[in-house]
């Protein structure tokens, strides 16, 4: 297995241009447990921890520019107020040892259904940031899951950065895990409002082939929600945004959970996701007035 | 590569695509930091990188280039934390101490230079150890010792006391287990194993490989998973290579997944012949119980008291629909022992043909005879060593074949070959407790009383047969009729082993529930229906405090409502109190200090202090004048760190010792001061013998069963949320009788483990099979899912030491007694919650959800 470390972004896309099926790597917290497995052997690592723009972060025309390579810690600890499901998800990611190595980067590019980044991505509308020595092109996260681990990065292309939209309202993220102490998500789910599009963004992990949206639901809710006075929404109301974003997931049973918990706790995710955006919402109102 | 390790620059030509923990151990030689997961879910590999800390398991070693890493070798001994952990006795085995404690370290000097030395309190310490995990389930110790670490009371390097004699060698990661046994001239040894769940094997071609065969004798592999054979090359990647290359002849044959479907008729099976039924492992540690053969299905081997007097009284109560007959099927799910050190063995043969074998087990004695036997060796010429072992559980009690692949391979090759597990084969094949299927019936009479009891078990161990569940019902609750009836079901799946009470979890998950069910029928206090229906004398006294406990006083009477529902629940446990008789402690002058030695081991539960303890205080010896020597079968008569019979095999032993040196030396004027001029005194002690004897006429292999009964209430404190359906253990009481305690600190975090394990069985652990292909699914950390600290109750321990008057000592086991009957606690407390009576374990989610559906 060769071991490429390009010490520069040019050299990066060009390394990842001659070897399409190189593996990159950041944190290690995805690549290195197949390594250790024997799970998988690629012909080549993609080193991409000299790179020192993959850690940057910061304004981009209206947008938060995150690199790839940001890890979580930095996340929870710096760009909280800016992207704050992004925030809790990465609070919510195992340990603090992964997550001072783990990146967004790192769980687009794994795309496994259980990574915790995928829910908020989706909620917010954000953008990935692909590039090739072709160029750089930036797809919605909402048009990048295809299948079970597959995207819609091209195999010459490295996912350099996600970007997020200017929060416009409230955002939450929750996850049901396996025990108390540190999991895996059996099912997750994050809610984001647009107050000024009026939109409501959904996001659900764990429960099916990809991270997925519940369009019905958002479109359910952004109908429903009281965008002038913030009302409470009638508890049927409530009840049935959760059934949509339940009826949205397409689950299975493994050794994590079965098909019908994990839809059972998205509905609960989703109906107490309305009600913090709510209170949240009421929050803001209040503070401009 | 350059890098700097612990302050020291260091120059590495290793992969950049290896682990780092590789580089670190076998490459620099700092086996502090350990390899227990592979997957970033333990910590046990944690380090610091640029002060930061990071899973050596995850991190490539490229990405150490122009780091400065800091391992535990590096904290040097000398951080407050671990002396905080030796102070607070926050280990039991010790394998996952130095990543606790690189952990710790971070966070307790930013939590620190943050908010000033404060306790940060309980939910701050679990979030920040949220990436470790012990299997001892030392969590309690970890919070009080984490938190007094930050409150900065322990900057003082004037040592505080240290309950646990090696504790400074486990903060330090100066402790030396199997798997830290990396001889410079070595070879590394893989198993190929058992892509079938059943299949027959032709031919095999290993090419010019090292390579030896682990077969069974009809060359039938009977379960995904089942060694093949074992082959060895210089690294244990070359060694992977070469056994991809192994190409084996298999004839694959219909197989049995699940339980139900071996118990059908025409079902293929497992054991076609009567001696393939006889080959067929153990489960069990005992001799072994009788049993017909029908199909897969073996027994019963059957117990009771007047059986057709029970079985007529059930009969007839459910005829008339009695309302104080209790009738349940209760199940429990295979529970996987994974200790945190894997199976390992490094074996050596000398130029004089002297088997060296160091070895992770619970008995080093016992290993040694077995391997003498096997290579048909005097004893004196195998050299067993296990100075450190990283848990067990009961699943390192034998000769295994990491041990037998290991020496074998090492004797064709004429060098020393390491074998080491990797954690998908410690959660496949490596020893688990069997799941069961219990039916009871209760029947309680006009007066309360308990009328009769039957319980039918049927065990599912995979191949392995003898998996007494029922019979165990045999020595609670007076003598009322009962019939017991023990079965095992196999199936082609991986065999089990005895696990920390084995029989007695399962039984208890069933039989307490049964009579917690009873007096909710009787309308009688739990607690006070068992103080009728158990006579023994001990447990009365456990169950006065229990009742008087306030969490037990102030409980929930009647049906709640809401989301969120508090209960408590309640458990009785009793089991066999044995001993090694024959177990013998000598004790040397050596350089103004007692040496003390015995052939025995420590896989957590804090023997060396034991010993030390007794011998220091018999003498009147300051603690640093004993020095204990275990961990070698050394000539002397041991015991094994099974049956919860060490410490009090091992105590008398040691007592006996001290007195005969007091006596060889004088008493005047003080030990303390004749010992300079005594060197080279020796005594050896004895295990005397108990007054009045004991069950057992004769000792079975040095065991016997003494008289009288380990015993245990739990009292569980559970916070239900009936919307998500999950379970929080928030409170646990333990009251033991047991005796008298040994080493107080010790005895307490054995039984706060006992119930961190007994809440993973209850709630979260289950291994799942793929039913198709026989694969074990939940071969990972992260999905085979033991308690993590966040999962640690408050815990109370409540000693009990008299009655045990009659035992040299006056103290008897109690590491499964404090572990069996916690599952039914919590089971108990969640029906008080909630009102469902949960019958299948673990007690998930989608389970609980599911049966409190209206």
């Amino acid at each position: 297995m060769d071991f490429l470390s390009p010490s520069t972004w040019e050299e990066a896309l060009a390394a990842k241009s001659a070897h399409p099926d190189a593996v990159p790597i950041m944190g290690g917290t995805d690549v290195m447990v197949e390594l250790n497995f024997g799970r998988r052997r690629p012909p080549a690592l993609l080193d991409l921890t000299r790179i020192p723009q993959l850690r940057d972060h910061g304004p981009d025309d209206g947008y938060l520019r995150l690199g790839a390579g940001v890890p979580y810690t930095t996340i929870i600890e710096r760009l909280r107020d800016r992207s704050p499901a992004l925030a809790q998800a990465a609070r919510a990611v195992a340990s603090p040892q992964i997550r001072n190595r783990g990146s967004v980067g790192g769980n687009l590019g794994g795309a496994s259904p259980a990574g915790d980044a995928h829910p908020p991505l989706l909620a917010v509308d954000a953008l990935v940031e692909l590039a090739s020595v072709r160029g750089v092109r930036r797809v919605a996260a909402r048009e990048f899951y295809h299948g079970p681990r597959r995207t819609a990065r091209r195999d010459d292309e490295l996912i350099s950065a996600v970007l997020l939209p200017e929060p416009a309202g409230p955002q939450s993220f929750s996850k049901i895990g396996t025990r108390n102490a540190m999991v895996i998500a059996v099912a997750s789910f994050s809610l984001a409002l647009d107050a000024q599009a009026r939109t409501v963004g959904t996001g659900i992990g764990s429960a099916g082939p990809t991270p997925l949206r519940a369009i019905e639901a958002e479109k359910f809710l952004a109908s429903e929600f009281d965008w002038d006075g913030a009302a409470s929404p009638s508890p049927a109301t409530v009840t049935r945004f959760g059934e949509l974003v339940a009826s949205a997931a397409r689950p299975i049973d493994d050794v994590r959970g079965s098909a019908h918990y994990r839809r059972h706790a998205l509905s609960v995710m989703a109906r107490r996701a309305v009600s913090w955006a709510v209170t949240d919402y009421r929050k803001e109102i209040a503070r401009c007035a | 590569m350059d890098l700097n390790v612990n302050g020291v620059p260091v120059s590495t030509d290793s992969d950049p695509d290896a682990p780092a923990v590789e580089l670190l151990r076998d490459g620099l030689g700092l086996t502090g930091t350990k390899l227990a997961c592979g997957n970033g879910v333990c910590g046990a590999c944690t380090v610091l990188i640029d002060g930061a800390p990071g899973a050596s398991c995850l991190l490539p070693t490229a990405h150490l280039e122009g780091r400065s890493v800091t391992t535990v070798e590096g904290l040097d001994g000398a951080h407050p934390v671990q002396r905080a952990f030796a102070a607070h006795d926050a280990m039991q085995c010790g394998y996952c101490t130095p990543g606790f404690v690189v952990e710790a370290a971070a966070f307790v000097d930013r939590w620190r230079a943050e908010h000033g030395d404060v306790d940060p309190g309980r939910a701050a310490v679990a979030t920040a150890m949220a990436g470790h995990l012990c299997r001892c389930g030392a969590y309690e110790g970890i919070y009080a010792a984490v938190r007094a670490a930050c409150a900065g009371e322990h900057d003082d390097p004037a040592s505080a006391p240290r309950p646990r004699v090696e504790a400074f060698e486990k903060v330090t990661g100066r402790a030396r287990y199997t798997t830290d046994i990396l001889p410079a001239k070595r070879l590394e040894a893989v198993i190929v194993r058992s892509p079938h769940a059943h299949a027959r094997v032709g031919a095999i071609d290993a090419g010019d490989v090292p390579h030896v065969d682990l077969l069974p004798d009809d060359r039938t592999l009977r379960y995904v998973g089942q060694p093949v054979l074992a082959v060895a090359a210089a690294t244990r990647s070359q060694a992977l290579a070469a056994a991809a290359r192994v190409r084996i002849d298999y004839s694959p044959l219909p197989a049995v997944t699940r339980p139900e479907q071996a118990r059908a008729a025409g079902s293929p099976l497992v054991y076609a012949s009567r001696d393939e039924r006889r080959a067929a492992p153990r489960s069990g540690e005992g001799p072994g119980l009788p049993g017909r053969w029908q199909g897969n299905v073996r027994g019963p081997s059957g117990f009771g008291r007047r059986q057709a007097t029970a079985v007529r009284r059930l009969s007839r109560a459910a005829e008339r629909g009695d309302d104080r007959l209790v009738t349940a099927v209760f199940t429990t799910s295979v529970q996987v022992h994974t200790p945190l050190e894997p199976h390992a063995c490094v074996a050596r043969w000398d130029e004089r043909g002297d088997l060296h074998l160091h070895v992770s087990t619970q008995a080093v004695t016992d290993v040694a005879e077995q391997a003498a036997r096997r290579w048909g060796l005097p004893p004196e010429r195998v050299h067993v060593v296990a100075e450190h072992v990283g848990g067990g559980f009961g699943a390192k009690g034998r000769l295994g074949v990491e041990a037998i692949a290991a020496a074998e391979l090492a004797r064709i090759c004429g060098v020393p070959v390491r074998l080491v597990f990797d954690r998908s084969e410690e959660l496949t094949d490596a020893g688990s407790r069997p799941g069961t299927r219990t039916e009871l019936a209760l029947l309680a009479d006009a007066s309360g009383d308990l009328a009769a009891l039957a319980v039918d078990a049927h065990g599912d161990g995979g191949v392995s047969v003898d998996t007494p569940t029922a019979l165990f019902a045999n020595l609670v609750y007076g003598t009322a009729p009962r019939r017991l009836r023990d079965f095992d079901v196999v199936t082609n799946l991986p065999p089990g082993a005895p696990f920390r009470g084995p029989g007695g979890a399962p039984l208890l998950w069933a039989l307490e529930q049964g009579v917690d069910e009873m007096a909710l029928r009787l309308k009688e206090d739990p607690i006070a229906l068992r103080r009728r229906w158990d006579g023994n004398p001990k447990r009365h006294a456990l169950y006065d405090r229990a009742a008087a406990l306030p969490m037990w006083q102030r409980r929930n009477r009647g049906a709640q409502s809401g989301r969120i529902r508090h209960g408590v629940g309640v458990a009785a446990a009793n089991w066999p109190y044995l001993l090694n008789t024959g177990a013998q402690v000598e004790l040397e002058v050596r350089e103004g200090r007692v040496v003390a030695r015995a052939a025995i081991q420590d896989i957590g539960t804090g023997s060396r202090s034991v010993i030390a303890d007794v011998v220091a205080a018999e003498l009147g010896l300051p603690a640093d004048r004993v020095r204990v020597e275990i961990g070698h079968n050394n000539g002397l008569k041991g015991a094994s760190s099974t049956g919860s019979k060490t410490t009090t095999s091992i105590g008398p032993a040691a007592q006996d010792a001290a007195r005969r040196l007091r006596r060889l030396l004088g008493d005047a004027p003080s030990v303390a001061h004749r010992l300079e001029a005594s060197e080279g005194a020796r005594v050896v002690g004895g295990r005397g013998r108990d007054r009045h004897g004991y069950l057992t006429p004769v000792p079975l292999g040095g065991m016997a069963v003494g008289r009288g009964f380990a015993g245990a209430v739990h009292v569980a404190e559970v916070e239900v949320d009936t919307r998500l359906g999950r379970i929080r253990v928030t409170r646990m009481w333990a009251g033991i009788a047991a005796g008298r305690i040994y080493s107080e600190r010790l005895a307490r975090n054995q039984c706060e483990g006992a119930i961190i394990q007994g809440i993973g069985y209850a709630l979260y652990e289950q291994r799942h099979i793929d039913p198709a292909t026989g694969v074990v699914l939940t071969d990972n950390l992260e999905d085979y899912r033991i308690p993590g600290i966040a999962d640690t109750p408050e815990i109370e321990v409540y000693f009990h030491q008299e009655g045990w008057e009659h035992v040299n000592g006056g103290g008897v086991g109690l590491g499964e007694v404090a572990a069996i009957g916690v599952a039914a606690s919590i089971g108990n407390a969640v029906r008080d919650a909630t009102g469902f009576r949960p019958l299948d374990l673990p007690i998930r989610p989608d389970r609980l959800l599911e049966g409190m559906r209206p």
